[in-house]
């Protein structure tokens, strides 16, 4: 039943809703157009649909928050755009081309940091030049020193993941990321583990280093404020099957200092994301119950 | 509160050394206290008891190794157990690293494998010890062979429950950066199983001694273990001591190389202290 239902929304579907204009500047690094994602599930062997009817524009450079309810699918979708997943109908680009697999053009920071326990901070940061580049032994070190810089790690690199702690790891988890270069930085929740304070501060690192470098990012959150601190807009995800139900703009330049998170005009934004996520919750609350 | 910290700048290699750094630890005198005492009272009970035939002091043990030393008969023996061991040993490894491997990386080899795993490794291995006499001989072939049985299985089921007890959230980063299969397997499948393999081959070479010795028992020309089955035989109880003593050397001894191998390659591992 839901099948069709998406299928007769995907043939109607015309492109990137017009974002106030901005299409006409430039077309997008990252197009998503009536995005359709189903899988099968192992326990009642039936399909799943995750996303649905997803349509979305990153420009070069532009920072993209995705927030909604947990298990809407806003990871399944940044997971297809990591190529870990594949789409089951609309079109997913990366510059004009289909997302292929996994590769280093997406880098992901996970919610865990993952590294790797025997090596060391320094070769955990090559780790990544290393499987997709011929780039010699010293200037991959020299670019890993760089970035442990940017992080402000600059004298860890010799030590060993374990002796460091979840903040230091999770920046250290970010200059990996970064070293292969990415084209687009894909963000699943990667300050969720993390405390409170270290978690605002890393915020601000982020945007730091996301503006020395020119990054373009996807990021991927539930928290409102998290979301709204860190992006050029934030794309409010219904209950599942996620859809973007509103993009809303936020205005201040980035970087951004920790101040703006207790000014009123930004509690308000957060205020204004929040009766969108509310809303989009109740009324599929309510319309599953009529299934019903 | 300071010292934490400054142990973190450290080398986490030079920070474990330091932890067995001086000689003469508490620790070790403890140790080595009690194994005096333990000697001590066994001379004694043995003066008290005087019986050589039954209960040897550690004296005559002493006396016993020396016999075997200085008459040179030792030797031959001494090679015979050691390179049956070492063979049986090597070839384990050779066998049961890359099968093991095999094992943990493609599931359905895994599959296929398991039912014979399981019997061999539920058997008693050693009871196949006639069996392979009668193929092998009574020769260092079919020694080797059970050798190599006893010690396969700890190396080959530990190797596979390495690659099987993989971090997921590795995999996935290694993928993301695109990785080959070929490279998953060796920046990220290998160096995690290192540890699973240094353990395996630890129990590995208790089994292989057992092998050695059941393999001697059951007939042969030399060996250590035939030695003491001869000694038994002829009721000279310090000679039979002499080779238990030999045995638990080299179980120590090949024990205490391979947790530092461990440790070595372990020094990512969190510490625990």
């Amino acid at each position: 039943m839901t099948e069709t239902r998406s299928r007769t929304t995907l043939s109607g579907a015309v492109g990137p809703k017009g974002l106030d204009g901005r299409t006409e500047e430039e077309s997008g690094h990252l197009t998503a157009n009536g995005v359709l994602i189903q899988y099968n599930s192992n326990k009642s062997s039936r399909t799943v649909t995750a996303v649905e009817d997803c349509n979305m524009e990153l420009k070069r450079g532009e920072f993209i928050s995705l927030v909604g309810p947990s298990g809407c699918g806003k990871t399944t979708f940044l997971n297809a755009v990591a190529g870990f997943v594949p789409i089951s109908g609309g079109s997913l680009q990366l510059d004009g081309r289909n997302i292929p697999g996994p590769g280093p053009d997406r880098a992901m920071v996970f919610q865990q940091p993952n590294l790797l326990p025997w090596r060391t901070v320094l070769a955990n940061i090559t780790y990544g030049l290393e499987l997709s580049t011929k780039m010699p032994k010293a200037e991959q070190r020299d670019r890993a020193q760089e970035l442990l810089d940017l992080v402000g790690l600059g004298d860890v690199g010799h030590q060993y993941p374990a002796n460091l702690s979840g903040g230091m790891q999770s920046r250290v988890n970010l200059a990996r990321a970064l070293a292969v270069e990415p084209e687009l930085l894909l963000l699943d929740e990667p300050f969720a583990a993390i405390d409170a304070q270290t978690r605002e501060v890393l915020q601000v690192e982020l945007l730091r280093v996301c503006a020395a470098r020119d990054v373009t990012a996807l990021f991927v959150t539930h928290d409102i404020a998290e979301a709204a601190f860190l992006a050029d807009r934030v794309c409010v995800f219904s209950p599942r099957p996620g859809k973007i139900v509103k993009e809303i703009e936020i205005p201040w330049e980035r970087p951004r200092s920790q101040g703006l998170r207790r000014s009123r005009e930004f509690l308000e934004k957060c205020d204004e994301i929040a009766d969108v996520l509310y809303a989009s919750k109740s009324a599929a609350g309510s319309s599953a119950k009529e299934e019903h | 509160m300071t010292t934490a910290t400054a142990n973190r700048s450290k080398d986490p290699r030079a920070e474990k050394k330091a932890s067995h750094g001086s000689w003469l630890s508490e620790e070790r005198l403890w140790g080595g206290g009690a194994v005096v005492l333990a000697i001590v009272t066994w001379q004694i009970a043995a003066v008290v008891q005087n019986k050589r035939l039954l209960l040897p002091g550690p004296l005559d043990v002493l006396d016993a190794f020396v016999d075997l030393f200085s008459t040179g008969s030792i030797w031959i023996d001494l090679w015979t157990s050691a390179s049956e061991f070492l063979f049986g040993l090597g070839l384990a490894v050779a066998v049961g690293l890359p099968l093991g491997l095999l094992i943990g990386w493609y599931k359905r080899v895994g599959w296929a494998l398991d039912p014979f795993i399981n019997f061999l490794y539920a058997t008693p291995r050693i009871a196949l010890t006639p069996l392979l006499i009668i193929w092998l001989g009574i020769g260092a072939p079919s020694k080797v062979a059970i050798v190599f049985l006893m010690a396969l299985f700890p190396v080959l089921i530990n190797t596979a429950q390495g690659v099987h007890s993989l971090d997921q959230g590795h995999v996935r980063v290694a993928k993301c950066f695109g990785a080959n299969d070929l490279r998953l397997f060796t920046t990220v499948a290998l160096p995690g199983t290192v540890p699973f393999i240094a353990s395996g081959m630890r129990l590995a070479v208790g089994q292989a001694l057992i092998g050695v010795f059941v393999a001697e028992l059951a007939g042969a020309q030399h060996g250590v273990g035939m030695m003491m089955s001869t000694a038994g035989q002829q009721f000279q109880t310090p000679m039979v001591f002499a080779g238990l003593f030999i045995f638990a050397f080299a179980g120590v001894a090949f024990t205490i190389v391979l947790k530092r191998v461990e440790q070595y390659f372990a020094a990512w591992k969190p510490q625990v202290n």
